[in-house]
């Protein structure tokens, strides 16, 4: 996957914008979900992903990426940097990152994440009727998915962002650490803490057995 | 907890956190991109032209100089003019001050070779100028 961006890079490089466009199909999903992610509005964060994209061709034609780091790893730090640049732009605000400190000995405190998620307000009954879904496979499956993104969307951005960076950009831990100028440590009792907490919710309303009946 | 229900919690959280960008992104970026693409070739033309033209006004300057210190040193030479006696007088101070200088510390070089000193300094120091400000892109 990686050779194949570097071929593609090499070709923008030689003048061929149309092989941009191959970069700009391959990421844009995946860097407007971060961008979103940060900014919570879509069309400031259009604006934002466009300008990370124009700062990317610019660096890439004028040879500046130099092929150290990673090419998603380059490219996901100019969409986080651009979209923290409006952020701040916009809501004359500090974006922080590192609002919470995690160390190895309060890793398992995370109760902060549920605080912020009102489980009450998830019955699954409520979203049966609007589904339209034929088996009953397909119902539990729905139900779950909408008590995760309730769960997600009630996430604080030190977590969701580096939720995003891992399962949707698909990037490292070291890779997320690196781009977020965060210890490895903090990184990793992120994840772990927000999924725990997330089995926590999903287990307390389906037990284990009923899960992977379904799964 | 088994594997499965990890797998497939890992699946839900990436569905819920993926959002596709809006329709029509790809193709109005493309379009941002080669507009922006002739702005800079445009603006490079008119900067390099605007370069050569200074480069040209730059050795006229230096040229007129050039010949009138010629033609005004060849006349001083030729005849003794009050002007040409002033301009002696100005170099002679300034050989007088320097080699009496280095004479201080033991050093003993040809008055001439100050003058050519001078012109080479505002050689390099004009060269450097040139290249700094029209011929090298950015540092």
């Amino acid at each position: 996957m990686q050779e194949k961006d570097i071929e593609i890079l090499r070709k923008v490089q030689s003048g061929d914008i149309q092989a941009f466009g191959e970069i700009v199909e391959k990421y844009k999903d995946r860097g407007f979900s971060l961008t979103l992610r940060i900014l919570k509005n879509h069309h400031e964060a259009e604006d934002s992903l466009q300008e990370a994209f124009l700062k990317l061709y610019r660096s890439v034609s004028e040879k500046r990426f130099e092929g150290k780091s990673s090419f998603s790893t380059y490219f996901y730090s100019i969409v986080y940097n651009t979209a923290v640049d409006h952020y701040r732009k916009f809501t004359s605000k500090r974006f922080n990152i590192t609002s919470i400190d995690v160390t190895d000995s309060n890793y398992r405190e995370g109760d902060e994440l549920l605080k912020c998620f009102d489980e009450t307000e998830i019955d699954g009954r409520l979203y049966i009727e609007d589904l339209n879904l034929n088996t009953e496979k397909n119902v539990l499956s729905a139900e779950i998915q909408k008590i995760v993104n309730k769960y997600i969307g009630a996430l604080p951005e030190h977590y969701s962002v580096i939720l995003t960076m891992f399962y949707v950009n698909e990037l490292s831990q070291n890779e997320i650490s690196e781009i977020l100028s965060l210890p490895l440590g903090t990184i990793k009792n992120r994840i772990f803490r927000a999924k725990e907490k997330l089995k926590e919710v999903l287990l307390r309303k389906y037990p284990t057995e009923e899960l992977l009946e379904y799964i | 907890m088994p594997e499965e229900i990890n797998k497939y919690i890992d699946n839900k959280i990436a569905n819920s956190l993926y959002v596709p960008s809006p329709e029509g992104f790809a193709d109005k970026l493309m379009r941002e991109i080669e507009l922006s693409r002739e702005f800079e070739m445009q603006d490079k033309k008119v900067n390099r032209s605007f370069r050569y033209v200074i480069a040209g006004m730059s050795v006229f300057v230096l040229s007129v100089v050039f010949v009138f210190s010629y033609y005004i040193s060849s006349q001083l030479a030729n005849e003794e003019s009050a002007i040409g006696s002033n301009y002696n007088t100005i170099t002679s101070y300034i050989k007088e001050f320097f080699s009496g200088s280095l004479s201080v510390l033991g050093i003993t070089v040809s008055p001439d070779v100050f003058i050519y000193g001078f012109i080479l300094i505002a050689l390099i120091a004009a060269g450097s100028l040139v290249d700094r400000y029209m011929f090298r892109k950015s540092y």
